[in-house]
């Protein structure tokens, strides 16, 4: 086989040109994997910190749900399930009296930054991380 | 450094929750039966005026005659309880009669708030005193 005669490979491989890679290449990789294990730390840390929340507003719900008298409540609509029909609307009226409201309201906002936490903030941190990324380079070209 | 984004996470949200919800209970159940109160001789509800639609606590004053009873509810507060003819009261999910309830008995009852003051009680469970005593409240 001559080495002198060019197909068409050839012919494309002239047209191809060559782009080098782009400056501190390294550099970027590195920063991000450093920045993507900064993210991590601190949605785990927040996470945790969540988690410690969530379980003091739980014991406080469970006093809540004492003191107030709903675990009563409860015991009293399983074991007479028959009266509901007659005073449904007393039985709605006491469900909305007896809950203790705020510590339900604490506990439903632990959970939410537990899950804000641990799946939306190390997206948003990486996200972030990207456009002042490309916001830097923008402002370094001009 | 652990991954806490990990599915066990899921697993270890509602652990914590159940925890902490099941130690608020026995925590506030072990101070209410430490907590021995004196009921004052004739309490009244109207010092403190609650008109809840549901009341559980125990009894501390029965009037049979005026169809009253006064409940100490587990917070402390006193609440007056108003009975008619169609409230239904029952004790083990069988009916009894008003002057069947005992000053000690735990009541759990379910109504409409008053005009001035207390609960107009639609249905009141009640668990003697005798039952009550040996088994510590709920």
């Amino acid at each position: 086989m001559s080495s002198d005669i060019r197909d068409e490979l050839d012919r494309l491989y002239e047209k191809i040109e060559w782009e080098n890679p782009r400056a501190n290449f390294t550099g970027r990789v590195v920063a991000r994997v450093r920045w993507a294990k900064r993210a991590q730390r601190v949605s785990t840390t927040v996470t945790l910190i969540a988690l410690a929340l969530l379980g003091v507003f739980g014991f406080a719900l469970g006093r809540g749900l004492t003191f107030s008298g709903a675990l009563d409540y409860f015991t009293l609509v399983v074991n007479n399930v028959d009266l509901i029909s007659s005073a449904a609307d007393d039985f709605i009226a006491a469900l909305g009296d007896v809950m203790p409201w705020t510590e339900i309201l604490a506990v439903t906002l632990s959970i939410a930054l537990i899950w804000t936490a641990s799946a939306l903030l190390p997206r948003w941190l990486v996200r972030y991380r990207s456009r002042h990324n490309e916001y830097s380079a923008n402002n370094y070209s001009q | 450094m652990f991954d806490i984004r990990s599915h066990l996470l899921w697993l270890v949200t509602p652990l914590v929750l159940v925890v902490g919800v099941f130690a608020g209970v026995t925590s506030a159940t072990t101070e209410e039966v430490a907590h021995v109160s004196t009921p004052p001789p004739r309490p009244t509800g109207e010092a403190t005026a609650p008109r809840p639609y549901t009341v559980a606590g125990r009894v501390v004053f029965v009037d049979v005659q005026a169809r009253t009873v006064i409940v100490q509810a587990r917070n402390g507060k006193f609440v007056d309880v108003f009975f008619a003819a169609n409230t239904t009261i029952r004790e083990n999910k069988k009916n009894i009669r008003p002057r069947d309830i005992g000053v000690g008995d735990r009541v759990v009852v379910v109504g409409k708030p008053h005009t001035r003051y207390g609960i107009d009680a639609a249905v009141m469970t009640v668990m003697p005193k005798s039952d009550s005593a040996n088994s510590p409240p709920k």
